[in-house]
């Protein structure tokens, strides 16, 4: 049998952090062997993949995003008829098929907020639109603030701070088992630590180990050192925000592992492998989420 | 430069967010806010901005139009700055940044 000139990439829905990275980096468009696959398409392999969720769809996006806009077509190998109603569910077909494909599909179980690809003109309106989907389908009484400002400052952040060559993705799933909403910001920028570490030189100062660079990256007003329009202020909104829901955050950059457990206590390490930008996953609880309601007193500022 | 008149004289006008944007969450937006309430400061009058129809508020927003105000005439010129038709999220997330604004500025006046 003669071998196949077309790459097949399987897609594995990883539990563990540094897994997943190696098999990032293993199947971005810089390690893709011409000679042995010469053809200009890659098939994409679901069949072992059970429970996707937004943390492997949004960082597989900025990788299908990199072979498309070099001319690559990509195809969906048939999975399970769940797994091809999940992919067909928030468009991922219609994104596989195009990179000009623009159209806003949204779920018939209202549980996926469609794959958006995160432009600086439009970040405005995803995050105002996803916060009204879930509360408009599900969360009735409920206030997902916490959900549309964390998604404001993160996607402000890439567009301040990645240097990304293709735009980033973000996705966002309501679990009616976990009870949870689990959004997903990925970009394949330089990364965070690497961006400090590149300020930190550039002012004649050593670089940092990856996690005291991103740690360095979170204290009140260092982005406002780097970005004049900044303060600083950013990162601490959103832990502050997600923290008093008791949600969790991780954030996973070059080669620091960050996470803020939802009993507030953080972790962070050094992992073995790169990863190529910067991802950000926040879970929440939707038991957690405060009751909506609008105040008309006059609230002084001071 | 905006006056300091005494409270009990003031003159009030209300804005309302959205008639000057859709969204509270870019720097774009805070620029639009900041220049309408910098006018109606500046003509000597309290305002009370209504956040009604505002689901959600980011810090980008903030600087452009509440860090903006502090910059220029000082923490103090707050006191003129009223909000109404908030969630609680939002009136939260405000004392927050306020805090952090004031923190902010009394370590650079170190």
């Amino acid at each position: 049998m003669k071998p196949s000139k077309v790459k097949t990439i399987q897609v594995i829905d990883f539990n563990s952090v540094e897994n997943h990275v190696r098999w990032i980096n293993l199947n971005r468009l810089k390690n893709h062997d011409k000679r042995l696959y010469p053809a200009k398409a890659i098939i994409l392999d679901f069949s072992q993949a059970r429970f996707l969720k937004p943390y492997h769809i949004a960082p597989l996006a900025c990788l299908i995003h990199e072979y498309q806009e070099n001319g690559f077509t990509i195809k969906l190998h048939k999975a399970s008829v769940e797994m091809n109603s999940y992919l067909e569910s928030f468009g991922f077909d219609q994104f596989c098929k195009s990179l000009e494909n623009d159209s806003f599909k949204v779920s018939d179980d209202k549980q996926t907020f469609p794959l958006w690809l995160i432009s600086e003109a439009r970040k405005e309106f995803y995050t105002r639109e996803v916060q009204k989907y879930f509360e408009n389908n599900h969360f009735w009484s409920q206030d997902l603030f916490v959900l549309g400002s964390s998604l404001a400052e993160l996607m402000n952040n890439i567009f301040d701070h990645s240097k990304s060559k293709i735009p980033g993705y973000t996705f966002t799933q309501y679990n009616t088992r976990s009870k949870t909403i689990i959004n997903c910001v990925c970009d394949f920028g330089i990364g965070i630590p690497t961006s400090v570490n590149n300020y930190l030189k550039s002012i004649g100062e050593h670089a940092m180990a990856d996690d005291d660079a991103l740690q360095q990256a979170f204290e009140l007003k260092f982005s406002a050192l780097t970005k004049p329009h900044n303060r600083g202020f950013g990162w601490d909104n959103i832990f502050n925000s997600i923290r008093s829901m008791n949600g969790k955050l991780h954030i996973i950059s070059n080669h620091a592992l960050y996470v803020m457990h939802d009993n507030g206590k953080i972790t962070s390490h050094l992992m073995d492998i790169n990863f190529p930008g910067t991802l950000v996953v926040i879970t929440l609880y939707t038991r957690n989420l405060p009751k909506k309601e609008e105040l008309s007193d006059e609230l002084d500022l001071i | 430069m905006i006056n300091f008149a005494p409270r009990t004289t003031m003159k009030t006008d209300k804005i309302i967010l959205t008639d000057f944007t859709h969204t509270a969450l870019s720097n774009a937006d805070g620029v639009m806010v900041y220049t309408a309430v910098n006018n109606l400061l500046a003509d000597g009058y309290t305002v009370i901005v209504s956040f009604s129809g505002i689901n959600a508020v980011s810090t980008s927003f903030l600087n452009s139009f509440i860090g903006n105000l502090v910059d220029n005439y000082g923490l103090n010129i707050l006191t003129r700055v009223k909000i109404v038709d908030y969630t609680a999220s939002i009136a939260n997330f405000l004392k927050n940044y306020i805090q952090q604004l004031s923190s902010f500025s009394s370590r650079n006046n170190e």
